[in-house]
């Protein structure tokens, strides 16, 4: 019988222990992924890039001949919308005039938030069944992005966090994998509740809002907005809508359903806060 | 010399371009559709590899399988790097003295791998936010949607291991 450990044998098996050790001592001194981590994402950026540009150009092009009579009707019903958003934008800022006279009156200076935000694209989705991350075209080398910024959209909805950050690119959380989690504020209800994502919910593209202190003032489609306590997240922020309001497996806590506000599925640009602050 | 040497050669860019189109179906072809359930390729094919060349091809090809396969899900170089290139030697180890060179015994080997590489996957998710329910039934579909790829891939394979056997002839003719 032939012995399992030949000598080419061995050396295969402790390249591959090295290189995983090499990945777990620099993540545990420095959090960040690794030489050999780093140093392979840099070799198949290029690939992600160029398939995820194929990717794109496709989809544009099936959009184009598929899409064209329901983005006719898109385009008619934005309009009306946009008509409307005019109104409520002319009627906010009469309220906002009001706001800072009062404001004045009571000798408070505004709230005051400043970012600093890194543009990205996403260049490919994780192949995995089991979690929902995707990886950016940004790094240490080309941005100043860390592991923990936040991950948002030019209209400011949540679409994660940032994991890991390499030399030339950075995989990111999605706000429905199981390891996100973020302090919201719901309508309604006076408190923070903590958005945690759900390996159930996530296959449906959706996470779940818990520690509710009055499920009964929730309803179907109020927003959930991250609250800014914690510091992982500024304040306001949308995240989504409550779709229902439902019970724990074990029936002891009311959990609230909520469908991001954001299409994962359609999203191609992000932006990463880099730095947030408030001022008062 | 020249000539086997030539071979060798050849034989390494088959393997290499092999992991190259898997990696691509696997990380970039596939999450663009959009499937709730993707395929474990290249957990497949390190088995298949392991299974029809020995256990030194076989924990090569699972080293740099693994290494994609880390990356196509977006982890650090670590995990599936050693998994699979252990898996590989067993494999590859099990076929030298034990396993027979036919259709079951590649469907075991190649079930054998998807099922530990779903155990790693599902395990974190289980512990965080999971419900058992929904976790045994895409173990179960991507265990399923696996094999079905490890039957497709099943003439590659064969086309590569015939070839290494042929130059090498490690392992022993078994029926």
């Amino acid at each position: 019988m032939k012995k399992i450990f030949s000598r080419k044998t061995l050396v295969v098996v402790l390249i591959a222990l090295v290189v995983a050790l090499a990945a777990v001592i620099s993540m545990v001194g420095t959090g960040r992924p690794g030489f050999v981590t780093s140093a392979v994402e840099t070799v198949l950026k290029p690939v992600k890039s160029a398939a995820a540009a194929v990717a794109g150009t496709c989809e544009k092009l099936y959009g184009y001949m598929h899409d064209y009579d329901r983005l006719i009707e898109e385009n008619a019903a934005l309009r009306a919308r946009l008509s409307g958003a005019d109104r409520e934008a002319r009627d906010y800022d009469a309220l906002e005039e009001e706001n800072v006279r009062l404001r004045e009156l009571l000798g408070l200076s505004r709230n005051n938030e400043s970012y600093e935000f890194e543009s990205a694209s996403i260049i490919a989705w994780s192949a995995s069944s089991w979690d929902s991350t995707f990886t950016i075209n940004r790094g240490s080398a080309n941005s100043d992005i860390a592991a923990g910024d936040p991950v948002i959209t030019s209209s400011g909805c949540v679409v994660g966090l940032v994991r890991t950050v390499s030399s030339g690119s950075s995989v990111c959380v999605s706000l429905i994998d199981t390891t996100f989690a973020a302090s919201v504020d719901l309508d309604n209800v006076t408190g923070s509740c903590s958005a945690v994502g759900d390996y159930s919910l996530m296959r449906r593209g959706k996470l779940m809002v818990e520690y509710i202190s009055d499920s009964n003032r929730v309803f179907a489609g109020d927003s959930v907005i991250t609250s800014g306590k914690g510091g992982l997240f500024p304040a306001d922020l949308l995240l989504g809508y409550v779709d229902e309001v439902t019970t724990t497996s074990d029936g002891q806590n009311d959990v609230a359903v909520v469908t991001p506000a954001v299409s994962l599925d359609d999203l191609l640009y992000v932006y990463v806060i880099t730095d947030f602050s408030m001022t008062e | 010399m020249l000539k086997k040497n030539r071979a060798a050669l050849l034989l390494i860019l088959k393997h290499a371009l092999l992991l190259l189109i898997l990696y691509v179906l696997q990380a970039l072809v596939f999450p663009w559709f959009g499937t709730a359930v993707q395929p474990m390729l290249l957990c497949v094919a390190a088995a298949g590899v392991a299974h029809g060349e020995g256990s030194f091809p076989g924990s090569l090809f699972g080293l740099f399988a693994g290494v994609l396969t880390d990356s196509a899900l977006g982890r650090p170089i670590m995990t599936f790097t050693l998994l699979l290139t252990v898996l590989g030697l067993l494999i590859g180890y099990l076929s030298e003295n034990w396993l027979s060179a036919n259709l079951p015994a590649y469907a075991a080997s190649c079930a054998l791998s998807c099922l530990i590489c779903i155990v790693v996957q599902a395990l974190p998710v289980l512990l965080r936010h999971g419900s058992p329910a929904a976790l045994c039934l895409t173990a179960l579909i991507q265990l399923a949607v696996s094999m079905i790829f490890s039957l497709l891939l099943l003439p590659v394979v064969r086309c590569l291991t015939r070839a290494y056997r042929r130059e090498w002839r490690t392992l022993p003719h078994r029926s």
